[in-house]
């Protein structure tokens, strides 16, 4: 059993109550993987951290831009410049140093199993199609938990990936032919990101804290908000 | 028919038919997938698949955004 002090149990109170001391002890031991700090990260990161999640990987290989500042809340006008992953870890630990953060670097194939070592749970928030896909097969092989955030200019939504629910492939099949558009190509609204991210992070604390499976693809459409119920489709690779 | 939860009349589109109501929202085939009536289209449908008023159509954005 995990021990508490004082000032973590002022702290987590309000949660305690929802799902309880054995709760809030999951999160504490519960160890996350955090994949790019973007503007879907910054906030899954913030509410990990704020919540009690007590270990969370983060990779990230990128320097703050200032054009990242309307969305990525982490980062401040002293942070351009410099490096996404170690000003992050600076505000986490000022924001609650009970949370461990370990820095992995840049995410890539070769590397993925010693990242995916000893994780319970992955949010993936990358600004990389590829790498979605790519953790989906590498998380749904290995049956980590994962959580896909996705932006665009008009849509962009929350994909769980819950060994053996539902894949990413089950609705998108493969990378498409098309180039996509992005927040750096098409623009984005920023606090779309906020949402998305906030839900990634909500979806983890119920996961890791109540055992809360999500089974719903959850899409945000600029006022609207609507859950799909995921199925598994016949025709995925996976299934 | 019901398009991402929204009522949508067959009438507005020139086809009854998916080319036409992604063309409708000004959508590339390739940057989406499509959910009719719960189940995935395959995309090599995308180009026959005729819609009728009961469907319940959900088109789902390719986004690679962080």
């Amino acid at each position: 059993m995990s021990d508490f002090s004082t000032s973590e149990l002022e702290r987590y109170s309000r949660q305690i109550l929802l799902f309880g001391r054995k709760g809030q002890e999951k999160l504490k031991k519960a160890r996350v993987g955090l994949v790019g700090l973007g503007g879907l990260g910054c906030p899954a990161l913030l509410y990990l951290s704020a919540a009690g999640v007590g270990y969370i990987r983060i990779a990230e290989f990128d320097i703050v831009e200032c054009h990242n500042l309307s969305r990525q809340i982490l980062f401040s006008q002293e942070d351009c410049g410099q490096r996404k992953d170690l000003q992050a870890q600076k505000k986490i630990n000022q924001l609650n140093p009970n949370v461990t953060t370990a820095l992995f670097g840049r995410l890539h194939e070769q590397n993925m199993d010693e990242f995916a070592q000893d994780l319970h749970l992955i949010l993936e928030g990358s600004d990389n199609l590829e790498l979605k896909f790519f953790l989906n097969d590498a998380c749904y092989a290995s049956k980590i938990p994962l959580i896909i955030g996705a932006l665009g200019p008009e849509q962009g939504h929350v994909f769980p990936v819950f060994y053996p629910h539902a894949c990413y492939r089950c609705v998108f099949v493969d990378v498409p032919s098309e180039e996509i558009p992005t927040c750096a190509s098409a623009g984005v609204i920023s606090p779309m990101a906020g949402t998305l991210g906030s839900m990634m992070a909500s979806l983890a604390v119920q996961f890791l804290a109540m055992e809360m499976v999500p089974q719903d693809l959850l899409v945000v459409e600029k006022t609207r908000w609507r859950s799909i119920p995921l199925k598994l489709n016949p025709r995925c690779p996976h299934h | 028919m019901v398009v991402n939860g929204q009522s949508l009349s067959l009438q507005v589109l020139p086809e009854a038919t998916l080319v036409s109501l992604l063309e409708y929202f000004r959508l590339s085939p390739q940057r989406v997938a499509v959910e009719i009536n719960g189940e995935i289209l395959p995309r090599e449908e995308f180009f026959k698949r005729k819609l009728q008023e009961e469907d319940n159509i959900e088109i789902i954005h390719f986004a690679g955004g962080g």
